[in-house]
């Protein structure tokens, strides 16, 4: 009696506790219990909600291998700064993140019916244009992703799309905003302008020494010679291996035939035979003579198959015209095989004897292979032959000069034992320089410790697969300023250079200030020989003149009424331009193209609604609680 | 817990128990399951409704597009309005009927039907009061302001256009404010206040800086 209450107690109160369950999971989803079992290390949140590590890790990855990609293969994936790919990675799953609250604040929400519309209009789940949901199940796995994920991460795109769209495609420009920017970008300008260029000033600038030694002594960093290196070295070179190996015919007669040989055991022969059985020699002398009686009426073109039929004691083929199958020499018994070599298709054999008695021999079918003649092949044969043995020679060479370059305190020894000669470079630096030096492994090594300091050998450098070099430092510079009488023309044009800018400016500013003040310049122009150049409608994009000229014309304000503005500018080549500006033109929407007026106010339209909407970002991260 | 003599005192425990507790735990169980039943139900509803609203939002978005790029014929945008008064009447306290009315008010806009554009753009802002996205609609009339600002412009109300801007802290569009600021003091002839503003403008940045200091440009020549 009891135990029957204990155990309905104990239903009532497991009762109890599945309700418990079922209303726990029902009401707030599996996910809270479970998520709150397996949580990875939180190390960015949002608000309180977690950044989930492991994507911060795979979008980083993702990053990496695109930047992999774009730098291309020769990429050095040193300069790669793994930490400031996953700030940004970062970065952006936060701007996500920040999107997906929002949306969610603001009551957004993708409906199933269109997140089913999107998944069955997704060509990758489709088969000849129908959707499959077996193959989309197979995708989503492999992605990652569990039907359920997918939708969610639909719905999250989904909802960060809305609101992109709601910026994005609402941004417009007002026609008066149009009119007044096309009045100003399609502006134009009327003016004249003196270009003072150097080469007028040249002349005699007379530098004195005394000006060179101290531009020398105050910039003694722009005249130093870098760590330079030069190089003995001993070269392994396949091509010149190939002189020295030379191919007999007979070598090459030989290669040909152990050819063939390899073809003729690639060639199938098809046979049909009749057996006729013997077990003693009475029988051999009997069915021999049968046998060739069968041959005879054979040769008189009785047919071979429906003799075998008749008189085969090989029942398994008799049956089939005596049809036994294929064989590439190995199949049937040395005599058979040898027989069957000898005939041409549809020939039919003498008797031959066997263990198993005597056959008359049919060769069916013969697959054909090309066979190249001799005459055809011998020069590619000789070719590989040379190549094989200048391969061998070049490792056993490569191995050996290796070793005794380890063993050798320089390049002499091993020069003299393999009858190499040492060959040199010139001075070169860590960039590099002619010959050998322009390979990288050659440089890096170049400049080892072991090299420049221990004065040891290298190892065997391949500077291609069929180059390989054993180099060792013979000159060492350290780094060093250049003597004064070296460098002095150098300064000396530097120098020059730089008065006749200033001789340039000098000329150009009195030019400019004259005509300010109203004084008349034409006897200076005259005498420097320099000539207006007028130029009509000056348009912002003109690409003709020096970008420099356009940008300062319009940069300058425009001139009174009935008036001209004069100013100059110095170019970054050292010119200097006056500039007499004489009228500013204003431009109009008319000036442009149908088109060109549609693709100006879409890109105005964007350039404002990019603006509200990285304000929307900005101001969602500023109000964040954002940790990381 | 407390031993008992025999198997009798054990049931009649029991028994004093579930008649004193009984009928309480019972009565609990059923409330929570209503309460909760009662609140997915109006989750449910309130889904069903926002998805009716996100549907409708997801249609105007290829219709507009197509109008930015080719332009629409009459039915083209009788078809816009269907959709978007659909929004506004049943949908009224939505984001997506906000949303929907700046895309609205960019359609007008390039039919240069300035008075509807403006028309949409004040709705946003004389209702916000949804109460549960106060917060989180902030960037979204500051934006809805800004535009109604140049729309203003457009229609020649350069001193309302002003005062609508100089009304709240523009936050993050600090730029944008002062650049459509410049903008009204120029078509009021306040050359000076214009230079300041899009000089502040280009100074809070990040804006249209190279727009703006064309326009800057502009007033010096």
């Amino acid at each position: 009696m009891l135990q029957k209450i204990r155990d309905n107690s104990q239903s009532i109160g497991a009762k109890i506790f599945v309700w418990f369950i079922v209303v726990i999971f029902g009401a707030w989803g599996a996910s809270s219990i479970v998520t709150s079992v397996i949580t990875t290390n939180p190390t960015v949140t949002v608000n309180g909600e977690e950044i989930d590590e492991l994507e911060v890790e795979q979008s980083a990855q993702r990053r990496i291998q695109e930047l992999i990609t774009s730098l291309g293969p020769d990429a050095d994936l040193s300069d790669i700064d793994e930490d400031l790919i996953r700030d940004a990675a970062i970065n952006e799953l936060i701007q996500r993140e920040l999107m997906l609250q929002y949306a969610e604040q603001t009551g957004m929400v993708v409906s199933s019916r269109s997140i089913d519309r999107s998944i069955a209009q997704t060509a990758d789940f489709q088969i000849d244009g129908v959707f499959n949901g077996e193959r989309a199940q197979i995708l989503l796995q492999s992605m990652g992703y569990t039907p359920n994920s997918y939708r969610a991460a639909l719905a999250s795109e989904g909802v960060m799309n809305q609101i992109s769209f709601a910026y994005g495609l609402s941004g417009f420009i007002t026609r008066p905003e149009m009119e007044t920017l096309a009045k100003l970008l399609n502006q134009t300008r009327d003016l004249r302008y003196l270009l003072i260029s150097m080469d007028g000033l040249l002349g005699s600038m007379d530098i004195s020494d005394e000006e060179i030694a101290e531009y020398y002594t105050a910039n003694e960093n722009q005249f130093m010679l870098e760590e330079q290196v030069s190089l003995d070295y001993l070269e392994l070179d396949k091509e010149a291996i190939f002189d020295e190996v030379t191919v007999t015919e007979e070598q090459i007669r030989q290669r040909y035939d152990e050819q063939q040989v390899e073809y003729q055991s690639l060639i199938e022969r098809r046979a049909s035979h009749i057996l006729l059985e013997a077990f003693s020699e009475e029988d051999y002398a009997e069915v021999m003579n049968l046998a060739e009686e069968l041959k005879e009426r054979i040769d008189a073109s009785e047919s071979f198959e429906d003799l075998a039929g008749e008189y085969s004691n090989d029942l398994g083929s008799a049956e089939f015209g005596g049809d036994v199958g294929y064989t590439s020499g190995e199949n049937f018994v040395e005599e058979f095989e040898q027989a069957l070599l000898a005939l041409d298709v549809d020939e039919v054999s003498a008797p031959v004897r066997t263990e198993f008695g005597v056959h008359l021999i049919k060769l069916t079918e013969r697959s054909e292979s090309e066979i190249e003649s001799y005459e055809d092949s011998a020069e590619s044969l000789e070719r590989d032959l040379k190549t094989a043995e200048v391969d061998r020679i070049f490792l056993e060479r490569a191995e050996e000069l290796g070793n005794l370059a380890f063993e050798s305190f320089d390049l002499a020894d091993p020069a003299d034992i393999m009858g190499l000669e040492i060959q040199t470079t010139s001075l070169f630096g860590r960039r590099g320089g002619v010959g050998i030096a322009t390979n990288g492994d050659v440089i890096n090594s170049a400049f080892t410790p072991e090299l420049l300091i221990d004065g040891l050998n290298s190892d065997l450098i391949a500077i291609t697969p069929a180059r390989s070099v054993a180099i060792r430092v013979v000159d060492h510079n350290q780094p060093q300023l250049q003597p004064l009488d070296v460098v002095s023309g150098e300064i000396q044009i530097l120098l020059q250079f730089e008065k006749i800018r200033e001789r340039a400016v000098d000329l150009g500013e009195t030019i400019r200030d004259s005509m300010q003040n109203g004084q008349n310049i034409d006897t200076l122009l005259e005498t420097q020989d320099l000539n207006w150049n007028q130029l009509n409608a000056l348009e912002r994009s003109n690409q003709l003149l020096p970008p420099e000229l356009v940008q300062n014309v319009f940069d300058m304000p425009g001139p009174e009424a009935g008036d001209v503005r004069v100013d100059g500018f110095q170019l970054s080549t050292g010119e200097y331009v006056v500039v007499e500006l004489q009228n500013v033109n204003e431009g109009s929407l008319e000036d442009l193209e149908q088109e060109e007026q549609a693709s100006l106010q879409t890109f105005l339209a964007q350039q404002y609604s990019n603006e509200e909407f990285e304000a929307l970002i900005l101001g969602l991260q500023n109000r964040a609680d954002i940790n990381r | 817990m407390a031993s008992y003599e025999s198997d009798e005192e054990q049931i009649e425990a029991l028994k004093g128990w579930w008649k004193e507790n009984g009928n309480s735990l019972l009565t609990g169980i059923v409330i929570v399951l209503v309460v909760l039943f009662g609140s997915r139900q109006w989750q449910g509803s309130q889904l069903a409704k926002a998805e009716a609203a996100s549907d409708l939002y997801q249609n105007l978005i290829p219709l507009v597009s197509d109008f930015q790029t080719n332009g629409l014929d009459d039915t083209g945008i009788a078809t816009l309005e269907v959709f978007y008064n659909q929004l506004r009447n049943d949908h009224t306290d939505t984001i997506y009927t906000r949303y929907a009315a700046l895309l609205m008010a960019s359609v007008y806009v390039t039919q240069e039907n300035y008075d509807q554009a403006a028309a949409e753009l004040n709705w946003i802002l004389e209702n916000p009061a949804l109460g549960f996205m106060k917060q989180a609609e902030e960037e979204l009339f500051l934006a809805a302001r800004l535009r109604l600002a140049r729309v203003m412009l457009a229609q020649g109300q350069a001193q309302e256009a002003l005062e609508l801007i100089t009304a709240v802290e523009p936050l993050e569009l600090g730029a944008g404010y002062a650049e459509v600021q410049g903008d009204a003091y120029l078509q009021l002839g306040q050359i000076e206040q214009a230079r300041s503003a899009y000089e502040r403008a280009i100074s809070v940045g990040p804006g249209n800086s190279s727009f703006i200091e064309l326009k800057l440009l502009g007033i010096e020549g």
